[in-house]
């Protein structure tokens, strides 16, 4: 009985297993990242990429996982995106806006690069709460390892359609200079602050 | 920060000062020379080395431009040796070597495009870095043309990047007029002026032509604000060669460049006021 049981019970885990590793895909209406600057030493300028995208794929059990974010470059907004012909600020910085100037090949550079992605290597967990997460950032065309804070992290279904979704804020930090991106380094802080704020539904 | 860290991270001082002193030097050191185009290059490098520094993370389109303008010194060295600056398939070969860099520096932003877009658009690119050039290298053997050239190419194209939202490219066409400036200035003190024209006028009008390229294609300037461009060169042909009157000549001449120059940036200023 011994002998015919065990290749039955193996074969009952191999399905489990598979299933334990969970795929989610982001919802592009509701995940966003954000970046925060300091201008001049005095205050902090915000913006934010409206198109985001990513799959994450989560094994709870055995706390390990997968992610990967895809950000537009081109789709940040500082709330700067034209200024108005004869407007004050127009007549001081010229007829260029700062989303303009974000976009140009000094900052985010997107003609040449539309996308910053992150890449994850390892899921660190305390518990069985996400902790953050350990990965690498591209952006410019450099590669460099970054950490993510998972600040919040819950699972469960939609409360409306009850399709099986997870939520996410993550914070990162690190050096535009590390990537490349130099310019106006007296006037805007080199380091920049990136939050992930993100919904994904389960595929 | 210190007194001089400040001073260092100021643009004028980045792009304009200390270009501007370093190619002095140069310029006064290589004035009997053919090499007289070094102090531009000298200008160039100045300015990359204060606002981006020579660390290469990605090699970018702005990477691509510092090196095509950092390896013009050795096209100057060899039109001096060489002599061969008025030949003319000489000066066809450097137009046409000029029109093969440019695909391979706008390769990734053409990549992001359509295959027929992209073609029209590099090979256009292409053309218009190899009209300018060309129209440099015709001020024939008059290094002062070719370092006015130079100046108001570098004026013009700096103006046209700061429009396109572009303070770096701005900044290093700003370091081309600088270069270009002081060797004018050591030319027209000079009792005798060098023979190095066209390596006088390759580096300014190289540099000016790639950042023009780029601020429309990495930055938001509209295509049609470069043609008025290639008139530059051209316009300081308009003013007879005066050497008695070197002084003259040379107001003249600049004064032939302004409306080339005001409409370039009229084009720009006024298609960045009215694009929504």
């Amino acid at each position: 009985m011994f002998r015919t049981s065990v290749p039955v019970l193996m074969a009952c885990a191999l399905p489990l297993g598979a299933v334990a590793a969970e795929s989610y895909e982001f919802d592009a209406a509701h995940s966003f990242a954000h970046f925060s600057v300091v201008h001049l030493g005095m205050s902090t300028i915000h913006g934010r990429f409206d198109r985001v995208s990513g799959k994450l794929t989560l094994d709870r059990s055995a706390k390990t996982g997968d992610l990967v974010v895809k950000v537009a470059t081109a789709s940040l907004n500082t709330g700067d995106p034209k200024q108005e012909s004869g407007s004050l600020v127009s007549k001081a910085n010229g007829p260029r806006s700062r989303d303009e100037t974000l976009r140009s090949g000094d900052f985010f550079n997107v003609a040449e690069f539309p996308d910053a992605t992150f890449k994850s290597t390892r899921f660190n967990f305390s518990g069985d709460s996400l902790e953050s997460v350990d990965g690498t950032l591209t952006l410019l065309g450099a590669t460099k390892p970054i950490k993510l804070t998972v600040t919040q992290f819950r699972c469960g279904p939609h409360p409306f359609n009850k399709k099986e979704m997870c939520g996410a804020d993550a914070v990162a930090q690190f050096k535009r200079s590390d990537f490349g991106m130099k310019s106006g380094l007296t006037a805007i802080s080199d380091e920049v602050k990136v939050t992930f704020d993100v919904e994904a539904y389960k595929q | 920060m210190t007194q001089m860290d400040h001073l260092l991270a100021h643009p004028a001082f980045q792009a304009a000062i200390a270009p501007f002193f370093a190619a002095l030097v140069v310029a006064a050191a290589l004035r009997r020379t053919q090499l007289i185009g070094l102090a531009v290059v000298c200008a160039f490098a100045v300015a990359v080395g204060l606002t981006m520094g020579y660390t290469f993370e990605t090699f970018t389109a702005v990477r691509k431009l510092e090196v095509t303008g950092l390896g013009t010194p050795i096209l100057i060295v060899a039109l001096a040796l060489t002599r061969l600056h008025r030949n003319e398939r000489v000066r066809l070969a450097l137009d046409l070597a000029l029109a093969a860099s440019v695909p391979w520096l706008l390769w990734r932003v053409l990549q992001q495009q359509e295959a027929a877009n992209a073609m029209l658009k590099g090979l256009a690119s292409a053309a218009f870095a190899a009209l300018l050039l060309d129209a440099a290298l015709r001020c024939g053997s008059d290094s002062i043309r070719s370092a006015l050239t130079g100046l108001m190419l570098g004026l013009a194209v700096a103006v046209l990047a700061f429009l396109s939202a572009s303070l770096v490219l701005g900044q290093w066409a700003v370091a081309v007029a600088a270069g270009s400036a002081a060797a004018l200035l050591v030319l027209l003190a000079a009792p005798t002026t060098s023979q190095g024209a066209a390596g006088l006028a390759l580096p300014g009008a190289v540099i000016c032509a790639l950042a023009a390229l780029l601020a429309v294609f990495t930055g938001s300037l509209p295509w049609f604000c470069l043609l008025p461009l290639p008139a530059i060169p051209w316009a300081t042909r308009l003013v007879p060669q005066d050497l008695e009157r070197r002084w003259r000549t040379a107001s003249l001449s600049l004064l032939a460049c302004l409306p080339a120059v005001a409409l370039a940036v009229g084009l720009a200023w006024f298609a960045g006021s009215s694009s929504t």
